[in-house]
């Protein structure tokens, strides 16, 4: 067996064990709780694979499914949206220092605030769906930012002399060497940026949203005491979280390989 | 070789900042740059050649004194004098072919003329097959080779080397000088090239400049007239080796002083 | 002392006269403190209730001790009653976990969640008492023909476990529509004017006096009261910890001999007269503890009917309440037999418990 095969095998191993011990003390802390408040590890998955199969519709008339369509579209289209404008604005500070020192303190203001407390700011001015949007939009955009600021900060500069030396300037130089060149900094930052937007899928749906979502199905369950529902929503979360994050790492890999930087 | 000035450098001074003291790098520094001509710098480590080539690229600006390409002040880089560098600086994210006609991209030829004009410098420099590799897949000399037609092919007036072959193994290196060698008889371009070997220096130029400590100024300009290809064993060669060094020793032994 | 024998004899008498007096006079003083120290003897009742809810007004009436001359009918029945939350708790889903948590002896709730949280959490209470039926409405900022043209719009509600919710989407079934075609919001009852003022609500539905708050001044209209989507249903009821009333049935048959009176005396009040004394009373603690305007509550009191009996109509619609509760999914299919009851029936003739109420009467 080749090295890495066996490596990533004993990877996956070592994680799975890591985990089943981890749903271990769940279990022994529930059996001593022994409360609804904290349902069993195998009361909640018995909901959780009863919930995947059945796929009904619950009290707010949705279906699972829809629950989870609902979030991950949420969380791509404030992710999309702020991608478009992170990238472009991130590259610009970086290379024009004038356009970085007039916002960065702007950025550092806002920067620490966190998307839960825009919750009240979102509901007055948005509606459906662009509340919530908003909510996973402000938790994407600075990871973007920031990380291609510094990946353009990062470049080699004899990248940008022998470009120089060839006669390229200006637009050009922007276009044909410092875009290319930032790119695998940009697929960080977009990967911690998704990771992040996803965390907030339950504080965005709490602006009122329409359609269903993860967050709300949690928060609707918890409100009737149905808690190995919600728990079993707390585990597709991780889930799905987790799926994205395999998926983006992908991405991440592929582009920085065209970008030859891998 | 016509006697044609391409480059005329007149008291060139350079001074930079750095965290509050002043290093002179080039102290009213004098040197012509003929045409069709291969011109060595050397001199001791650190003493400003890097700098004086950056100039010459127009990547940095003059201190003050005068330096004029083709009768014209240098206002800034361009790519009638494009440069090679020790460290390649290939762009990681095109592949061979793309390297060599990034200069090309902004000009207005046809898309054959262009691809004519690639292919003839993979070819010269050794390449074929190798066109859509990227340049992690390269050895050094390979990338080296790279960066030389990369500088080349938007025919340039001038071009700079910046110790191209100072990351290369011995033999790489040998290879590629007389590599460089047949490009320079092939395309008959201005080349000057910066290096601290005095051998390299006695098998390629034409003429070597012999540069001060720093701050740096010229001390000597010799015509090499052995024919090429030349052999570094000769007795003429070692002579003209050992005199340059003896300088080169004694200029280091100055600035150990003065220091 | 050198008197020898006598000494001792007289030392005796002295000791004995002494000790008599001592013991009469102490046992006279704890007679006394016995007899005038009630707070010694007073049980204490957490009581749990909701903000600004005046279904609860019973409560307040109980605890009030203008109306009682000097005591309050808690007292009057020997309980010294605290407030498990300074300020009310905001919906009743809350203050069920509150009393499973252990920090509620006595609950004013929602028939919602009392039956929602039990089947679905174990939350081990019992249901002693009805507190009022009706009382809510949904109320809307611009009038509206039906239902359907509240789609898309955003509608306001204490949540989820709700009595409140429930009513919607009966409502929303009632009308044949889809509860998936609703934006729903949870808010706590005294935000949702603000809200709705400041448009980013459309409608809500609340209990009483937060319907009126609105409409007395021009907030929103009434589109539909909660008696006209189901008529004379329960709205809240009086829950305790099962436990506790095991452990002290005294207290529990007191606190709903002040809850019965206190609910004769505002039914009394209201019948009245606006003119009446007691009616008087009765508005300034409702406008008390709501901090609402005298024009809303009388407003909101006209939509509120207050009674603490457990009859065959509360029965049934208890039963009602749970058979929907199930069809919405608001409590899982299979809870009932979960919770160790054989079925709806046997749940309800178990988890209503009138021997309390009987004795209190």
């Amino acid at each position: 067996m080749r090295r890495e095969t066996r490596r990533g095998i004993i990877q996956v191993a070592i994680g799975t064990a890591a985990v089943l011990l981890l749903i271990l003390l769940w279990d022994l802390y529930a059996m001593q709780v022994d409360s609804p408040y904290l349902p069993r590890p195998q009361q909640v998955f018995a909901t959780l694979v009863s919930i995947l199969i059945h796929n009904d519709k619950d009290f707010s008339g949705f279906l699972i499914s829809q629950h989870i369509s609902a979030s991950v579209v949420r969380v791509l289209c404030g992710f999309g949206l702020a991608a478009i404008l992170a990238v472009p604005i991130g590259l610009l500070c970086g290379w024009l220092w004038y356009i970085e020192k007039a916002i960065s303190p702007i950025i550092e203001l806002i920067r620490p605030v966190p998307p839960l407390a825009w919750i009240p700011f979102a509901i007055y001015f948005f509606r459906d769906p662009l509340s919530s949007i908003f909510i996973v939009f402000l938790g994407v955009f600075f990871p973007i930012l920031l990380s291609t600021v510094a990946g353009v900060k990062s470049i080699d500069p004899l990248l940008i002399d022998a470009a120089r030396t060839l006669g390229t300037k200006g637009l050009d130089l922007f276009r044909k060497v410092i875009v290319p060149a930032s790119v695998p900094s940009i697929m960080t930052g977009l990967r911690i940026g998704l990771g992040i937007g996803w965390m907030c899928v339950v504080a965005a749906e709490l602006v009122g949203v329409k359609g269903g979502g993860l967050g709300i199905y949690i928060l609707s369950m918890s409100d009737v005491g149905r808690f190995e529902n919600v728990f079993a929503g707390m585990i597709l979360i991780g889930v799905l979280g987790f799926i994205i994050m395999l998926i983006m790492t992908q991405l991440e890999r592929r582009l920085s390989r065209w970008a030859g930087m891998y | 070789m016509g006697r044609n000035v391409l480059v005329s450098i007149q008291n060139l001074t350079k001074v930079f900042e750095k965290d509050d003291t002043e290093i002179t790098a080039l102290q009213r520094l004098t040197i012509d740059v003929f045409e069709g001509e291969l011109l060595c710098i050397v001199g001791p480590t650190g003493c400003g050649k890097t700098t004086l080539l950056r100039i010459l690229a127009g990547l940095e600006k003059p201190g003050s004194g005068t330096i004029r390409f083709e009768g014209q002040e240098i206002r800034g880089p361009a790519a009638e004098r494009s440069m090679v560098f020790q460290e390649f600086a290939l762009f990681p994210w095109r592949n061979v072919e793309k390297n060599i006609s990034f200069g090309l991209e902004n000009k207005s030829l046809t898309k054959e003329k262009k691809n004519e004009i690639v292919n003839g410098f993979v070819s010269l420099a050794n390449l074929k097959g190798f066109e859509h590799s990227h340049p992690r897949d390269l050895s050094s000399g390979m990338k080296q080779r790279v960066a030389i037609v990369r500088a080349l092919a938007t025919d340039p007036k001038l071009l700079l080397m910046d110790e191209p072959f100072g990351s290369l193994d011995a033999q790489t290196r040998n290879i590629m000088q007389k590599e460089l060698l047949k490009i320079w008889a092939e395309t008959g371009k201005t080349i000057v090239f910066v290096t601290h070997s005095v051998d390299e220096a006695v098998l390629l130029a034409c003429r070597i400049a012999i540069l001060t400590s720093r701050p740096a100024s010229l001390k000597r300009v010799l015509e090499v007239e052995i024919p090429h290809p030349r052999d570094i064993m000769s007795s003429e060669s070692i002579q003209i080796r050992t005199g340059i060094l003896k300088e080169l020793e004694a200029e280091v032994q100055k600035s150990l002083m003065t220091h | 002392m050198d008197d020898g024998g006598q000494m001792p004899q007289l030392k005796r008498v002295h000791a004995i006269v002494v000790a008599a007096l001592l013991i009469g006079i102490g046992g006279l003083v704890a007679f006394q403190l016995d007899w005038h120290a009630p707070k010694a003897t007073l049980a204490t009742v957490r009581v749990g209730w909701l903000t600004g809810d005046l279904h609860h007004l019973p409560y307040f009436v109980a605890r009030d001790r203008d109306i009682g001359h000097g005591r309050s009918f808690f007292e009057e029945y020997g309980l010294n009653v605290t407030d498990s939350s300074p300020v009310g708790y905001p919906n009743g889903p809350a203050e069920m976990d509150a009393i499973a948590a252990g920090d509620v002896d006595v609950g004013f709730v929602g028939l919602s969640p009392a039956i929602t949280k039990h089947l679905n959490a174990e939350v081990n209470t019992i249901v002693v008492a009805q507190v009022n039926s009706i009382g809510s409405a949904l109320v809307v900022r611009y009038p509206v023909t039906s239902l359907h043209d509240l789609r898309t719009k955003t509608i306001a509600t204490p949540g989820p476990g709700t009595v409140q919710y429930f009513l919607l989407l009966k409502l929303i079934e009632e009308e044949g529509e889809n509860v998936a075609d609703y934006v729903l919001i949870k808010l706590a009852p005294k935000d949702m004017r603000a809200s709705m003022e400041a448009n980013t609500i459309d409608a809500f539905v609340a209990w009483e006096p937060y319907c009126s708050d609105s409409v007395v001044d021009n907030i929103g209209v009434i589109y539909k009261n909660s008696s006209d989507i189901w008529p004379n249903h329960i709205c809240c009821v009086i829950v305790v910890h099962k436990t506790f009333a095991m452990d002290h049935p005294d207290v529990v048959i007191n606190f709903l001999k002040a809850h019965v009176k206190a609910t004769n005396w505002i039914n009394r009040a209201k019948d009245s007269g606006s003119s009446s004394e007691d009616y008087a009373s009765m508005i300034d603690i409702a406008v008390n503890f709501t901090g609402r305007s005298v024009a809303v509550i009388e407003q909101a009191l006209k939509n509120i009917e207050y009674g603490y009996e457990i009859d065959d109509g509360f029965m049934q619609c208890f039963t009602d309440f749970t058979y929907k509760l199930i069809q919405y999914e608001i409590v899982a299919y299979d809870r009932i037999e979960a919770s160790g009851y054989a079925n709806i029936y046997d749940f309800a003739s178990k988890y209503i418990d009138t021997s309390y109420l009987k004795k209190a009467k």
